[in-house]
């Protein structure tokens, strides 16, 4: 997805966006993330439940299908490849042989299944990171029982990751114009050092940045200002509630 | 490919590694605020944002692959194990929500993979090898070169053994299968970070994080190194033994749960690779772990008893 | 134009200033004494090396002085007053990359009242004064700077000190990479402020534009205190302390 394209969608409003504050949306997010994610194997129709209402997530987000298909796409890699060696290492019967490998019925299906999940949880996270800005996301994060020195490590890392990043393809660009033909290790080296120099250069706006914030007056923790909007908080804790029930669903599906 | 994925992991394991990494970062949040004052902040800040542009840098390999740098001993080196931890996590958050590069809720399992192994015990690896050998450029490139390339390993491991407890896979294969992918990955992350070090000790020595001591004086070195050879040679001969046994192993795993006790799986990969992967792989595997924790314990140890010898000479 | 009708003018005291950068042979800045009166509007000029910077950093007690004494509105830049200081005196650094830290536009320059101490709703409506009196009340503040352009960012810089509505305003290098627009809209902005200016630059035309005063520094020492058309003229002092003029650089560099 990358960073810069992280607020193109976060202004079109929405039953989500009307209804939640982005702490609330981040709060579902991660309950729907680990209702899928924590899905017992063998719980097909609760995960079948949990589809559907990321489904009526999309529609309340107005989400367009298409940045929703092009994250999954992007985040597939990651856990299909691996899903798909498990056919092939758990015990049970034969479904179909390719070549020398064999693969087992129950290894495809708990590969389906780890799939499914995984993409169901990326799904509920890119429905509410597609829609809420990148500012407002740091600020949510600060609600959540994270460390400040967390937050605003993010918050500050956000702000300049584009800025070190211009600076280092500038730099990489450079020494690459300059290498022409080098050898494998001597490019290596040259990068090396290019990321030693970032650090320094890090280093340094870090003592400037702090100069800057003590000159404002800062003393222990970046100040953040009072966010805009209400949320309604009976449907966020409905929802909530709703997708814990579908998690219990089917924990209680498998052990029947 | 060190990122464990959402789908993978237990409730319980899930769970437990969340719980675990939300203590150890609450820790070193605190540990950090103390060493960096209002500092923190934007050192902090700043490190989490050079992370994410070092991660973006190609180191290519061969037609098409490239390697990338994670990290973890980098940052370590520059602001310490805890300071270190920190801005990893960091990174795994943005990673998890934003890049879907690693899951929500594998979190826990990746923050203590990656952040607690590769920061901090890589930390510790590489601390424990600068006391030995001394602190030169090249000794410190080195020295993290190598943490970081035990380190990767041993992330590799962690992460296999969350597989495996996860019963997503049995133990020895999710052991082994990351910890041979991660064996691979590490030279990338070994000589990336080894380099990177090398030139900032070379260049901007003070910006290293200052618990590194140096050697310890006198003719006490060659003693410990003469030691930690014989150590790290039986260490070797003990794993190359222990794994020309993989029946026994196979056994055990059997005993313990790990394997179906029907072992003619209608379902098998190959019929030799029961007996090729604990051969091998397991062999490197006990090897560089034996080999990492014999270094850091003895050099521990010694570091110790070097600094109890000189507090009562003073 | 709100805020500016409001705003106080400190005077500037610096009485026998001087500072050695710890490590260094030589002192930065020897016997370095200048007065202003509330409202004055000085430039600081002089070569690279100067101590230029390291003049203004004394201004809001980032760095402390060896010996001499720096005082605004009558107060000492004595540690104890530090806060009351950096109230007082609004420092705009040379790269706004530095300045502009926070994840939005909006808690940039609300930053500076929020330390000051102030609500979080009257922090905000100081920030969009603020911003509107430099001309970027259209800008969409809720995103990060990272999208403006480089006059927008420097004004954007001075935006986050002019929130805390100071009696002092200190600058250096305002109009470093700026094109020509850029320039007098910044040239602009300073000249109707009502507070004490204080400008450090290279650009000799741009420090006449703005000041009605100027003062030489060269190896840490005040070599000419004078109104700026006088030594605009005098080109055997701008010579002898590396100035030039810009039309100097077309024809042959008139003798003193």
């Amino acid at each position: 997805m990358g960073f810069a394209h992280l607020d193109r969608y976060a202004d079109r409003p929405s039953w989500l966006t009307r209804t939640t504050t982005p702490t609330q949306r981040l709060l579902i997010a991660i309950a729907a993330a680990f209702a899928a994610g924590l899905m017992p194997p063998g719980a097909w129709r609760a995960l079948v439940v949990l589809f559907g209402l990321v489904v009526i997530g999309v529609w309340a987000a107005r989400l367009p299908l298409g940045i929703l298909i092009r994250r999954v796409a992007q985040a597939l890699p990651f856990f299909l490849l691996p899903a798909l060696a498990l056919p092939f290492t758990v015990p049970g019967p034969t479904a179909l042989e390719i070549g020398p490998l064999t693969a087992s019925t129950h290894g495809l299906e708990r590969a389906a299944e780890i799939v499914l999940r995984a993409t169901l949880a990326v799904s509920a996270v890119t429905i509410v990171i597609s829609v809420t800005r990148a500012a407002d996301l740091l600020s949510a994060l600060d609600a959540l029982p994270v460390p400040r020195l967390v937050s605003s490590s993010l918050a500050l890392g956000y702000r300049y990751v584009y800025v070190l990043t211009d600076e280092l393809e500038r730099t990489t660009r450079a020494l690459k114009s300059r290498m022409g033909h080098a050898s494998r290790l001597r490019l290596w080296h040259a990068r090396a050092t290019t990321l030693a120099h970032l650090f320094v250069r890090s280093h340094a706006r870090g003592t400037r940045i702090h100069a800057a914030m003590l000159s404002r007056g800062y003393r222990d923790s970046l100040p953040t200002l009072n966010p805009a909007v209400d949320g309604n908080r009976v449907w966020v804790i409905a929802i909530v509630g709703l997708l814990a029930a579908v998690w219990l669903a089917g924990m209680i599906e498998v052990m029947a | 490919m060190a990122h464990i994925p959402d789908g993978f992991l237990s409730a319980t394991v899930s769970v437990t590694t969340l719980v675990a990494a939300g203590a150890v970062t609450a820790y070193t949040a605190r540990r950090s605020q103390q060493e960096l004052d209002e500092r923190a902040a934007p050192t902090l800040g700043l490190a989490t944002a050079a992370v994410f542009a070092a991660q973006a840098v190609n180191f290519p390999v061969a037609a098409g692959t490239s390697g990338h740098l994670l990290g973890g001993v980098l940052v370590a080196v520059l602001f310490g194990p805890w300071a270190g931890y920190l801005v990893m996590t960091s990174v795994l958050i943005v990673q998890a929500l934003i890049f879907a590069d690693g899951g929500l809720t594998a979190l826990g399992a990746n923050v203590l993979n990656i952040a607690g192994i590769g920061a901090v015990i890589g930390y510790g690896i590489y601390a424990s090898l600068i006391t030995l050998a001394g602190g030169g450029p090249r000794r410190r490139g080195l020295a993290a070169a190598v943490a970081a390339y035990i380190a990767t390993v041993l992330t590799g491991i962690a992460a296999g053994i969350e597989l495996g407890w996860s019963e997503v896979a049995p133990m020895r294969l999710s052991v082994g299968a990351m910890a041979s992918v991660h064996a691979l990955m590490g030279l990338a992350e070994g000589a990336i970070t080894g380099l990177a070090v090398w030139t900032l000790a070379r260049k901007r020595p003070d910006l290293l994080h200052p618990s590194q001591a140096g050697a310890p004086a006198g003719p006490g070195r060659r003693v410990i190194l003469a030691g930690l050879g014989s150590l790290a040679v039986l260490a070797g001969i003990f794993s190359l033994i222990a794994s020309s046994m993989p029946d026994s192993l196979e056994r055990v795993a059997i005993d313990l749960g790990f394997a179906d006790a029907g072992t003619e799986w209608e379902g098998a990969l190959f019929p030799e690779y029961r007996a090729w992967l604990p051969g091998f792989v397991g062999k490197l595997i006990a090897f560089v772990f034996s080999m990492a924790l014999l270094f850091s314990g003895a050099a521990a140890m010694f570091r110790a008893l070097g600094l109890a010898r000189s507090a009562k000479e003073s | 134009m709100s805020a500016s009708a409001s705003a106080k003018a400190w005077e500037v005291e610096i009485e026998r200033l001087s500072f050695t950068y710890p490590g260094s042979r030589s002192p930065a800045l020897s016997e370095v004494t200048l007065s202003l009166v509330p409202g004055e509007h000085v430039a600081i000029v002089g070569p690279n090396g100067a101590g230029k910077s390291t003049l203004l950093l004394h201004l809001n007690g980032i760095l402390e002085p060896d010996n001499g004494t720096v005082s605004i509105g009558g107060l000492s830049a004595a540690r104890e007053n530090l806060p009351e200081i950096r109230s007082r005196v609004g420092l705009v650094f040379q790269d706004p990359d530095d300045q502009l830290f926070m994840p939005t536009l909006l808690e940039d320059v609300a930053f500076g009242p929020l330390c000051q101490g102030v609500s979080s709703d009257e922090a905000e409506s100081r920030a969009r004064d603020a911003m509107q009196n430099v001309g970027l009340g259209d800008v969409d503040a809720g995103r990060a700077a990272h999208h403006l352009s480089g006059g927008e960012k420097r004004r954007a810089a001075l935006a986050t000190v002019l929130s805390m509505e100071p009696g002092v305003l200190v600058l250096d290098e305002p109009t470093a990479s700026l094109d020509g627009r850029g320039r007098r809209q910044i040239a602009d902005i300073l000249r109707a402020r009502p507070q004490t200016v204080v400008v450090v630059t290279h650009d000799v035309e741009f420090a006449a534009a703005v000041c009605r005063r100027i003062v030489l520094l060269d190896g840490g020492r005040i070599v000419a205190d004078a109104a700026a058309d006088d030594i605009l003229r005098d080109t055997g002092l701008l010579l002898e302390h590396g100035l030039e003029l810009a039309d100097w650089l077309r024809g042959s560099v008139p003798r003193g």
